[in-house]
Parts: structure tokens; sequence; C-alpha cells
């Protein structure tokens, strides 16, 4: 007696509920090589599945063993030639043998490598942005669609069920069997109950009584045999999934990459400009993300260079916006793309270049773009000298540019938490628009 | 399997005047191929070698599911923990990297007695497989001294 059973078909992921107790339990460690690869991933490869490798002795597992030292024990030593039974072997001296010992299966003592999933990734990079649940949620979401109705189906949800169709389906299906109508039947009841109130009725009425009485059974048994509705009546709304319109969009990343910003101002930067991008990628399908450096003078690199090179120079803010301005002349223009520019500076710039920037940005780029952030990273021991109204240059000539256009967000920076906010009102507006529509 | 085919021959001597066919050619099974053999296998365990077995279950299993089940030591059912996880992934990355090849099947010495096979195995391996797993173990778990005294069969599925 056999029994062949296919079980390629089970539900999969029967471990990932140890899967998550084993993340949970080393979120400290991943924590720590997110972060690191933070700074060396592509921002357009954030939303992705990701390598890490923590260091596996903070998964060592607790176990039970014999005790090196003392306690009784019999052993059996096959094959000797010294002892014999009864003799009296003593125990090793000294602690147990230092240093790590090779593990049976042959895998060394080295990192633990395992691959996080999009999902598992992406909660670890929120995690001190301080989201929303409901951003969070919305930014995982992979592709933004939504349920069109598509006609009718013979299956779905009893509450998607269509009442017309269903009962226009019922009534042709009845008039087609020749379902007695209710109204019918009552009429003949009403005719036969006539009738039998007759004390002495002739021998005509008593046949007529008779059919009536055969002809009224009948109706009820098919009445019975013929459901009002029956399951191939109902009908059910069908609805189906349509991606949202998305086209394409541009995001221009503008940094000052002068000497004052270091290693952790470029990491807060990069943290700012991920989650644009990562905002964006959900709107859109195509996004052009393009690097624009600047000094003293603005440079269109890569990302690369972008993150992880210094340049000496002074800080002329305007030549960065006039370089995005050409690029948007050249390569993009605004009819077919979204434009977005996030912007990240410590605040210096050259001081009578500041109008030039506020010139450029009322006069020719705030109308081009859909939204423009600008953030100032400040270092923690200045934070609290300074408030909303007072700031360095760049600060002072944004103020007014912030009040004019309603597309403009600036915020100073101090931890990756305080990053959020600057993108409040972007999600707040497009997630209201999106409910609009 | 030529030792079966063989086999089969000196047990079965009518069929030998037809020109025997093979049961399977190629790498490829299906379900039909798998019954026709585990019949031949069957005929040879129960007949020439008169084993005394549990019913036989032969359960085909995907690559992840025989890496869920190294994890939890190959119980079908296991209370959850933590370090499971961690089994499984440090099996997973180890056989994505071609560092260690899965087993060809799990058996359980539960009534019926339960075999894994893995579902990419060749059809000579699963061949192989049920003849060693199906029938051997099975046999062994039902007439070991040990095992007859410790161990409840009927009761282990539960």
């Amino acid at each position: 007696m056999v029994q062949f059973v296919d079980r390629r078909l089970n539900p999969k992921d029967k471990n990932l509920g140890n899967r998550r107790r084993f993340v949970k339990r080393v979120r400290a460690s991943i924590k720590k090589a997110v972060d690191e690869s933070v700074r060396h991933r592509k921002l357009s490869d954030m939303d992705k599945g990701k390598k890490v490798s923590i260091p596996s002795d903070s998964l060592a597992e607790p176990s039970f063993r014999t005790a090196r030292q003392g306690g009784q024990r019999q052993r059996v030593l096959p094959g000797n030639k010294t002892f014999s039974p009864g003799d009296r072997i003593n125990k090793p001296r000294g602690g147990p043998g230092g240093g790590p010992s090779g593990s049976p299966d042959g895998e060394g003592e080295d990192d633990f490598m395992f691959v996080l999933s999009r999902d598992e990734f992406l909660d670890l990079f929120f995690d001190d942005l301080e989201l929303p649940d409901l951003i969070k949620l919305s930014l995982k979401e992979i592709r933004a669609t939504e349920p069109k109705r598509a006609g009718f189906s013979v299956t779905g949800a009893p509450s998607n069920i269509n009442i017309e169709r269903t009962m226009r389906n019922s009534l042709g299906r009845r008039i087609a069997l020749k379902r007695p109508k209710t109204k019918e039947v009552l009429e003949l009841q009403k005719q036969i109950f006539a009738l039998e109130a007759i004390l002495s009725p002739t021998s005509q009425q008593r046949a007529r009584l008779a059919e009536l009485r055969s002809e009224f059974e009948k109706s009820g048994q098919r009445q019975r045999a013929i459901a009002y509705i029956d399951p191939i009546d109902v009908r059910y709304n069908y609805f189906t999934n349509h991606p949202k319109p998305a086209t394409n969009a541009v995001m221009f990343c503008l940094m000052d990459v002068s000497a004052s910003m270091g290693e952790r101002e470029k990491d807060l930067a990069k943290r700012f400009f991920v989650l644009l991008h990562l905002f964006l990628a959900r709107r859109y399908d195509k996004i052009d993300l393009v690097f624009i450096r600047h000094t003293h003078n603005a440079q269109e690199v890569d990302e690369e260079t972008f993150f992880h090179s210094t340049e000496t120079g002074g800080t002329v803010v305007s030549t960065a916006l006039a370089q995005m301005k050409r690029i948007i002349e050249q390569r993009y223009p605004p009819m077919e793309w979204n434009i977005y520019a996030a912007q990240a500076s410590d605040g210096e710039n050259f001081s009578s270049d500041s109008d030039n920037c506020t010139h450029l940005l009322d006069e020719e780029l705030m109308k081009l773009c859909q939204y423009f952030a600008y953030i100032e990273i400040v270092d923690e021991r200045e934070e609290p000298l300074l408030d909303e109204a007072s700031g360095l240059e760049l600060w002072m000539s944004y103020l007014p540019v912030a009040e004019r256009w309603s597309n403009f967000a600036m915020k100073r920076i101090v931890r990756a938490k305080d990053i959020y906010p600057v993108f409040r009102d972007l999600f707040a507006k497009k997630s209201e628009a999106a409910s609009h529509d | 399997m030529t030792e079966q085919k063989h086999k089969t021959g000196a047990t079965y001597k009518a069929d030998t005047t037809h020109k025997a066919k093979p049961l399977f050619d190629g790498a490829d099974w299906d379900f039909d191929t798998l019954h026709q053999t585990y019949d031949a296998i069957e005929k040879i365990a129960l007949e020439d070698l008169q084993l005394t077995l549990h019913p036989r279950q032969i359960e085909i299993i995907s690559t992840e599911q025989m890496l869920d089940a190294y994890s939890s030591i190959g119980m079908p059912l296991m209370y959850h923990h933590w370090s499971f996880g961690k089994h499984f992934l440090r099996e997973e990355r180890l056989y994505r990297q071609g560092a260690q090849g899965l087993a060809y099947e799990i058996v359980i010495n539960s009534s019926p007695c339960i075999a894994y096979c893995l579902e990419d195995n060749s059809m000579a391996m699963q061949a192989l497989v049920i003849a060693h797993a199906a029938f051997g173990h099975n046999h062994f778990f039902k007439n070991n001294h040990l095992f007859q005294q410790w161990t409840d069969p009927e009761g282990i599925i539960d």
C-alpha cells in the first residue's frame, strides 16, 4: 500500500516565523550592517534585498554538556594495552583547553551572512527616521494600483454581489422555465377556497375544484423545483487592478562638497536623498537621478563621486542652481518630466551669491519644480544656538523663498530623525491628492 | 537498476519470455513512472526479500521544504525558536553557494512510514531512494528490537 503526496504546492515560508524571531534577536547587529550599507549602496538600489553579515558571536546558542572537571565518569576505552579493569586514571589537570575549537561542519567562525528581504531592509532603514507607520507602509508598497470595474463575474466575494444583475438573471430564468408566479398561485388558492366554501357543490363545480387542486399542487411543486434565485443567477462586480497613471520623474540631488561637509554630513544627506527617492519610486515608473555637486563651481557627477569624494574650494551655491537649470533645459522638458530637487548643504555660501540663488529660484526653478527640499545639516553643538528666524547666509536667503512658494521646504537637520519632517508636507499633500483621485 | 531488473527477471520467469522494457529512461520523472517503479520495487521487497513493512507514504518536496526540514531536525512538526531561523539561513546559504548538497530523502519512523523525496532527484535517484528509504529503513523501523520496544509509530504523526 502506498500513497504518493505532492507536497511541493504546500505553503512556503514555513520558517518565516522562525526567521522573524532570528532577525529580531540580532536586530542590533543587523541594524549596524544596514547603516553601513546605506553608506555604500546606490540610491536607486536602496529598496532591494540586501546581503548582510553579522558577527557570529552574537548568535551563540546555549547548550548542555558535561562539565570538564569534577563529577564521576566512566569510560570505555577500547583497544588499550596499558590499563586493565579496576585501574584508576587521574583526572586531567588544569582548566579547559583554551581557544576556539574547529566546528564539526567545517564552518569557520566567520561572520554570519544572510540576505535580508526588501521589507526587512526597509524596516531597518526606517528605524531611526521616525516615519509615521502609514508612510512606512506606503513607501514599501511596490506599485500603486487602483481597482477598476471590469464587468461581472460568476465568482466573487459576497460584498461584491451585483443585485441588479443577479435579479435580472433570476427573472429571465424564471420566465424561461415557466416558474409559476406567487400571485398566480395565491389566485388559485383563493378560487379553491371559494369553491370549498360552497356547501352543496354541483358536479361541475366539484370537477373544477379537483382540477384546480391538482393545478395548485403542480404549481407548488414547480415553484419548489425552480428556485427563486439560483446560484447560477448570481453575478459579482468584477474589478481588476490598474496601475495608477505614472510618468517620468527626474530627481536632482544638489550638494555642497566643500571641505566643511564631512562623513557625518554626507551620511545624513544620503539618507535624505534616499527617502525622497523612495517616495518618488512609489509614484513614478521611471526616475532619473542627476547628481550635482558644487564648491565654487558646479559639476554633474556620478553617484560614486557625489558621495565619496571631496573637493576644495569656496562655496557658491548659485552655480549648482544654474547648472540644474541648464540640465533641465537640455534634457528634461518640464512638459514631460516631473522635476524634484533636493539640496543638502551646511549652510555656508559666498556672501554676495545669496541674492543670485533667490533670484534663480524665484524666477526660474520654482516654476519648473514639483518640489524643492532644502536641508541644512548642522553640528549637534550648534543646535541650541539656532532658531527658525536666524541662521547662516543660505538659510536667511531661502526663508523668503519658502514663504512665497508652497512647494519649497526647508529644514535644519541634526540627526536622522529630523529628516522626515522636511517631507511631511510633500507626503501629506500627495496622499491627499491620491485619495481624491 | 540493472540489479533490480535482473531480480525481477529471476522471480517472474513468465516476464522473461517477453523482451523486458525498462521501467523508465532518462532523468525526468513523473508520477506515473514513480508508481510503476514503486510497484516493481514493492514486488521485490515483499515477495523476493519477504520484508515486513509499515504502510508507505512517499511525499515529494521542494528544496526549500527540504531546507525547512533540515532546520527542524527533520521533524514534521516543531515548536518555534529563533535558532531554527538561524539554522535555516545557514543551510540555505551553504546550499545556494554550492558548498553542500541536500539530502536526497528524509524518512520518518512513523506508521504510515513517511519518506520525503526531493523533487530535484533524477528518476534513477528516486527509484534508489524509494527502495532505500520507503523499504529499507521502513523494514528496519518495524522490526528492530529497540524500535519495537521504545517507539510508537502510529502515535508519532499526531
